[in-house]
C-alpha cells in the first residue's frame, strides 16, 4: 500500500505500508525525497538549531566566584531610614528569600551604624544598609561591598548616595529604593552586574528587567521582582 | 536505504561543509559559552549606576573630553584596613566637550578590588594608547571618576567612530550632536542637595531631606 503526502509542491513523501497497514521495520528505507529540497530543509534546520542554541546560551547571570559560608545572612538598617524605606528593604530581601534557593536574608535590627562605602569602610562584622552624601557625582547611586575570609563572605554593606533622591512611592525624578536594594542584595549574594542580554547587546537599561542589570533610570521598578536570570544565579550559588 | 546512495554521499558531504562553516563562524563563541557558562569572576565594590545613556550623562557629567590614555597606575590600597582600592589613569586631553577647557591632562580614579586569588580588578578597563571619549563626575574626594562606570567610556576608532563599551557604534559627529542637544535640554535628573566633601560621618540631619525620605 502506498500513501502519498504532498508536503509542498513538488515535494512528495511516499510512505510504503506493509500488508498489515503498518509502517514496518523498513519504513525509513522507503522514504524518498528530491535532493534539492533536502538541501533546503537541512540548511534551514541547521541554521535554526544554531541560532536557537546561540540564543539559549546568552548571558544569564554573573558570578563573583565567592559566596557566604552558610545559607543565610543578617542585615541591619540605619536608623535614619523612614519606616517606608525599611519596609522596602524587607520586600527586597523577601524577593530573594522566595527565589527558590536555600539562601535566606534575615532582618536584624535598626542600627546607628552607617557604612560609607564611598570612602571605604572598616569591617565591623555587621552587614548594614546606610546612606551618605559623600559628594560622589559620578552616577553611582548606591554601592555595596563585601568582606572575605578566605573565599567566604562574612559581611556585606550597602550605602545609598543621597546626592540622588530616593523614593518608595513613585515620587517623580527619584530612584525607587526597593528597586535598587533588591539589586544590591543580589551583590550581597555575590551575584555580579549583568550588562548585556539576549536581545540587547549593549548596556542594559530599563527595558531589561533582570534585577542584576547594573543600570537604573528614575522611577523604574523593574528590578523589584526577580527574573529567571536572577533566580538561576542564586540557585547556582546556594542550591535549591 | 534512507535514500539513493548518490544522494546520501552528496548530503553527507554537504553536511560536513555546513558544519565546518558553522564551526568556523560560531565555534569559538559556542565553546566559550558552554565551557564557561555565564560566569564573570570579580568581587568587591559594586555600584548601582545611573542609566539613561548620553542624554543623561551629558547633563550630569562635570566634564566630557576626548583624549588618549597615557598611563595606567597600579591599583593601590590605602592600607588602613578600609576596603577601598583605587586605580589612577592619566589621560592626555585632546578636546574638551564639557568642563574646564584649559585642561591638558586629567587623572581619573576608578574603584578597584583586591581579590585573594585574582589580583586587582578595576571598575573600568583602560589600555595605554587608547583614544577615548570620557564622561567624568567627581568622586567626592577631589578626583575625577568615570561617570556611571563602564558606560561612561567610549572608544574612538581610526574612522573617528565612537564605540560604547557595549559595542554600539556611531559617528563622532553624531555623538557631538547628542551631547550638545542633551546639554541644552531641561535637566532629567534631580539632586537632593549640592554635593559636599565628605568629612566624617554625616548625621541624619546633615544628609538633607526630600519629600520621600526622612533622615
Amino acid at each position: 500500500m502506498i500513501i502519498s503526502y504532498n508536503i509542498c509542491k513538488p515535494v512528495k513523501l511516499r510512505v510504503f505500508l506493509n500488508r498489515n497497514g503498518n509502517f514496518g521495520n523498513g519504513f525509513l528505507n522507503k522514504i524518498e525525497m528530491k535532493t534539492s529540497y533536502l538541501k533546503v530543509i537541512f540548511l534551514t534546520l541547521a541554521y535554526i538549531l544554531v541560532f536557537s542554541f546561540g540564543s539559549a546560551i546568552a548571558w544569564a547571570y554573573g558570578l563573583t566566584g565567592y559566596r557566604w559560608g552558610g545559607t543565610s545572612a543578617t542585615y541591619n538598617i540605619n536608623n535614619a531610614f523612614a519606616d517606608s524605606f525599611r519596609a522596602a528593604f524587607w520586600s527586597s530581601a523577601g524577593a530573594w528569600n522566595t527565589a527558590g534557593s536555600r539562601f535566606r536574608f534575615n532582618y536584624g535590627n535598626i542600627t546607628t551604624r552607617n557604612p560609607n562605602i564611598y570612602i571605604g569602610y572598616i569591617s565591623d562584622g555587621y552587614s548594614d544598609i546606610g546612606h551618605v552624601n559623600a559628594g560622589d557625582t559620578a552616577g553611582r547611586i548606591a554601592k555595596s561591598n563585601g568582606w572575605l575570609s578566605g573565599n567566604t563572605f562574612t559581611e556585606s554593606d550597602t550605602t545609598f548616595n543621597t546626592y540622588y533622591p530616593f523614593t518608595t512611592v513613585g515620587t517623580p525624578n527619584s530612584n525607587d529604593v526597593q528597586d535598587i536594594m533588591t539589586h544590591e542584595f543580589g551583590h550581597w549574594l555575590r551575584l555580579n552586574d549583568v550588562y548585556a542580554h539576549r536581545t540587547q547587546p549593549s548596556y542594559c537599561d530599563y527595558s531589561y528587567e533582570a534585577t542584576m542589570c547594573g543600570y537604573f533610570v528614575n522611577n523604574e521598578t523593574n528590578k523589584r521582582s526577580l527574573e529567571s536570570d536572577d533566580t538561576d544565579g542564586i540557585k547556582a550559588i546556594y542550591g535549591i | 536505504m534512507f535514500m539513493k546512495s548518490t544522494n546520501k554521499k552528496y548530503l553527507l558531504g554537504f553536511s560536513f561543509l555546513i558544519c565546518l562553516a558553522l564551526g568556523i563562524v560560531f565555534g569559538k563563541h559556542i565553546i566559550a559559552r558552554v565551557f564557561s557558562p555565564d560566569a564573570v569572576y570579580e568581587v568587591g565594590p559594586s555600584a548601582a549606576y545611573l542609566g539613561g545613556g548620553v542624554p543623561v550623562y551629558a547633563q550630569e557629567a562635570s566634564n566630557i573630553i576626548i583624549g588618549v590614555v597615557k598611563a595606567i597606575g597600579v591599583p593601590q590600597d590605602n592600607n588602613d584596613g578600609r576596603l577601598v582600592v583605587q586605580q589612577e589613569v592619566s589621560i592626555d586631553v585632546k578636546e574638551v566637550l564639557k568642563g574646564d577647557a584649559l585642561q591638558k591632562s586629567v587623572r581619573v580614579f576608578m574603584d578597584a578590588t583586591r581579590t585573594p586569588d585574582r589580583g586587582f580588578i578595576s571598575e573600568v578597563d583602560f589600555k595605554p594608547g587608547e583614544k577615548v571619549l570620557l564622561f567624568f563626575g567627581g568622586d567626592g574626594s577631589g578626583h575625577y571618576a568615570v561617570f556611571s562606570g563602564p558606560a561612561g567610556k567610549y572608544l574612538l576608532d581610526e574612522n573617528n567612530d565612537v564605540i560604547s563599551s557595549g559595542g554600539e557604534k556611531l559617528s563622532l559627529a553624531d555623538m557631538r550632536v547628542q551631547i550638545s542637544n542633551a546639554m541644552k535640554a531641561p535637566p532629567i535628573i534631580k539632586h537632593n542637595i549640592d554635593p559636599v566633601p565628605y568629612s566624617g560621618e554625616i548625621s541624619p540631619k546633615q544628609a538633607g531631606a526630600n519629600s520621600a525620605m526622612k533622615y
